[in-house]
């Protein structure tokens, strides 16, 4: 085992010592930096993304308490997609005749793009297939478990308690996390609105028993349908008390655009350049072939799978120091242009197990194309074209591809990771799996090639 | 007897790209004793170096085995490689590493650890004379030191078995005379075996104990020096320089009757060259000798007796390369 580290150690040392090296890892520490500046600045808290594409499926069977129908799923649709009266009401409530002053926000049309579906199954596939972010699935007996309860003590009254879905890819953890924070807003409004519902009937109800007039004209009124309350101000996004635009949604979007920019484009491209890092540490076998350095540990006394496991562990080290380093290096870069201390990437024990495993992954793609490639002159004109479509595919230029393409890359769903992590995210394991397969059948197959390469 | 190297039928076939078969060492069998320098002397691409890899370990023989030590390369390699230390003909070091460092990465692979590995980094760098610039990177030393490391790696574990693959390629002749003194005290101080290849006659002939010739994958020769060229059935050349005088036949007749081991003696007249205004060149007398050294003395005692004056003699003993032109009909250097 001494001597498996012994060759690692000098794999490591050999890369590092090497000044060029700097430059791989400067480069995208100074990338990132620039695409920070140039799209996110220096200032705001609003995450400055594109529409979330969401798929409503409101399967709501609705209810009836009081002799008054209720759809909360049909109104939670309407919030989401909304009608024209509802979008030219946006902003306004009335209520007894008096328009009501509400928060100027951000539409919610501008954040998220929803479409209602029929099928929870064909929402789900969409979001799997990358069509859409996000799938909101409302159940059956949505309105039902929230119907306001009328007649009850209100304080004794229990919480309603129902679920709603939201399907949102780990590969895309940041669009699920927003849509879950406003689908969250939404729902507690649904409670707070019930609440209001139920007391302003229950006040009805104990009017009646306190004064007759008053039950006798209430029930002829109700008879007569002429009582015909409208409570639809009350789930209104308009008077949302928690609101989209102010709502903390995670850690990371307390941070500056910049911020958010350097964790998402900066382990991207710290893992692309972590690629070629291990592409050119497994070439330098063919170079200590050439230089006899190879033959000279081959004649040591030590099975010859020794040097292999060696170097590729070394290769597996560099990589991950690497990553460490450069996360290190945006880190600063961050605190620096924060003007104070700053961990920009979410849980450490997290963000160690992730590092870990997309280090794997990572040096897995470049014993792939070292394995594959039948010269080490092939390998280094193909290994830098497989790289960089990784990073196209991973968006570590700064653009997004569907994630149906981009999840073929482990640049995709490391970066999306850790984007996730920073964001108070933990939940990754998709992700983690996804790598670790992804990394593993990469590493074992190309371990296998490049060993039958190095001819070690 | 106990050898540190016996190789029996070592063959190593290569496919080409087209499917076809060569065969680059073709059955070699050799046995080597402990203590010896053993010279493995051949033109380029005779197969020395793959001859010296099968042995090392460093790749498989298609049929055959070597035992180095008793243990067989191939059934027991590691604890062969353990007795074996290799000077490959490259130099085999890590150029952006220090002398140091590179004889410790090495010292490593062969298992030797903290202190041990010290002394004996600070013992070869003593012995290659190289302690005064340990410190420095490899890619800053000239051709002979870098030569010098690559020999000091090899002797690192205290091997009892040291190959050592052309290692004055390419470098300058005080190098290379640091280089074969160092071969020697290998044998003479440390009693290490040493399996030394070159296509350089003069270094087989100085070096090595025994000599096997090898070429186009097969030895053709193998022994001592002397055996080698008495094989050969050659004889030392006694020739003798005596100016413009006139040698009659009976003199040489004289010679070649009544000198023991003298199987001819032949006459040059001196003659003018045609260039540079006509200088005269010497007559010469070329006597062929078995024992050339012995037969010397009395060569001169009958050419004094006859009044000749002479005014040079060499003695030319057959060597290696004469051997070479006579068993292959080429020259080693062809």
């Amino acid at each position: 085992m001494n001597r498996i580290w012994t060759i690692a150690w000098k794999e490591i040392f050999l890369t590092y010592s090497d000044r060029s090296f700097l430059l791989i890892l400067v480069t995208p520490l100074v990338l990132s930096t620039i695409i920070g500046f140039a799209f996110g600045g220096l200032s705001g808290n609003t995450l400055n993304i594109g529409a979330i594409d969401v798929a409503i499926v409101n399967l709501d069977e609705g209810t009836t308490a009081n002799n008054q129908t209720f759809n909360y799923g049909t109104i939670f649709t309407d919030i989401f997609i909304p009608t024209d009266s509802a979008v030219t009401d946006a902003n306004q409530c009335v209520i007894d005749g008096v328009v009501q002053p509400t928060e100027e926000q951000q539409p919610l049309s501008e954040i998220i793009q929803a479409v209602a579906l029929i099928s929870a199954d064909a929402a789900r596939a969409g979001v799997d297939d990358g069509t859409y972010q996000v799938a909101i699935i409302i159940p059956p007996d949505f309105s039902q478990n929230l119907a306001p309860v009328v007649g009850a003590n209100i304080d004794d009254t229990p919480l309603p308690k129902t679920t709603l879905e939201v399907y949102a890819s780990s590969g895309d953890a940041l669009s699920g996390d927003i849509v879950r924070g406003i689908v969250a807003g939404i729902s507690q409004q649904f409670v707070t609105g019930n609440v209001a519902v139920a007391a302003t009937l229950n006040t009805f109800i104990a009017e009646s028993q306190a004064r007759p007039g008053f039950a006798v004209r209430f029930l002829a009124a109700q008879a007569a349908g002429t009582f015909q309350p409208d409570f639809s101000c009350a789930f209104s996004d308009a008077l949302n008390t928690v609101t989209i635009q102010n709502e903390p949604l995670t850690a990371i979007q307390k941070q500056s655009n910049f911020v958010q920019i350097l964790v998402q484009i900066g382990s991207a491209q710290a893992l692309f350049f972590a690629l070629f890092t291990s592409l050119f540490g497994l070439l330098s076998v063919y170079d200590e072939r050439k230089n006899g350095t190879l033959q000279r540990m081959m004649v040591a006394p030590m099975p010859p799978s020794y040097i292999l496991v060696g170097k590729i562990l070394g290769n597996y080290l560099n990589v991950l120091l690497q990553v460490v380093l450069l996360m290190l290096g945006l880190t600063l870069i961050a605190s620096l242009v924060e003007g104070r201390l700053l961990f920009i990437w979410g849980d450490l024990a997290w963000v160690s197990l992730l590092v870990v495993v997309i280090s794997l992954s990572v040096s897995g793609v470049g014993s792939l194309i070292v394995g594959f490639a039948r010269t080490q002159q092939q390998a280094q004109v193909v290994g830098p074209l497989i790289n960089s479509g990784f990073a196209i595919l991973g968006g570590a230029f700064g653009f997004t591809l569907p994630a149906i393409v981009g999840q073929f890359s482990p640049i995709y769903w490391g970066s999306q990771a850790f984007l996730s992590l920073a964001n108070g995210n933990t939940d990754i394991g998709l992700n983690l799996l996804v790598l670790l397969v992804q990394g593993g059948v990469m590493f074992i197959v190309g371990s296998w090639l490049f060993n039958k390469r190095s001819g070690i | 007897m106990q050898y540190m190297v016996e190789a029996s039928g070592l063959v190593k076939t290569y496919k080409r790209p087209d499917g076809t078969e060569i065969e680059a060492v073709k059955g070699i069998s050799l046995n080597i004793q402990k203590g010896e320098i053993f010279s493995l002397l051949g033109p380029n691409g005779a197969g020395k170096t793959t001859t010296i890899s099968m042995i090392s370990g460093l790749i498989k023989p298609s049929k055959g085995d070597a035992k180095i030590g008793g243990y067989s390369i191939t059934k027991e390699a590691i604890a062969a490689k353990r007795l074996m230390g290799v000077v490959p003909q490259e130099i085999a070091l890590y150029p952006e590493l220090s002398a140091r460092r590179n004889l410790e990465f090495f010292g490593q692979l062969y298992g030797l650890n903290g202190k041990e590995l010290g002394k004996r980094v600070d013992e070869v760098l003593e012995f290659i004379d190289l302690s005064d610039r340990q410190k420095d990177r490899v890619d800053t030393f000239s051709g002979g030191m870098k030569r010098r490391v690559n020999i000091g790696v090899g002797l690192l574990h205290r091997p009892q078995l040291v190959y050592m693959d052309e290692p004055t390629v390419g470098i300058d002749p005080q190098s290379r005379r640091r280089i074969l003194d160092t071969v020697f005290k290998l044998r003479d101080e440390y009693n290490m075996t040493v399996l030394y290849t070159t296509h350089l006659m003069e270094e087989a002939q100085e070096l090595s104990n025994r000599v096997a010739i090898i070429d186009h994958g097969q030895i053709i020769a193998l022994g001592t020096q002397g055996e080698l060229t008495q094989q050969v059935g050659e004889e030392d050349r006694l020739l003798f320089k005596v100016g413009t005088q006139t040698i009659a036949d009976a003199l040489l007749k004289n010679v070649e009757t009544t000198v023991e081991s003298v199987t001819r003696a032949l006459y040059d007249a001196p003659s003018q060259t045609t260039d540079n205004g006509g200088e005269t060149i010497p007559g010469m007398i070329t006597v062929f000798a078995k024992r050339g050294r012995k037969a010397l003395p009395h060569v001169i005692r009958v050419l004094n007796e006859a009044d000749i004056e002479i005014s040079s003699v060499e003695v030319r003993e057959p060597d290696l390369e004469a051997v070479f032109l006579h068993l292959t009909g080429r020259a080693l250097r062809d």
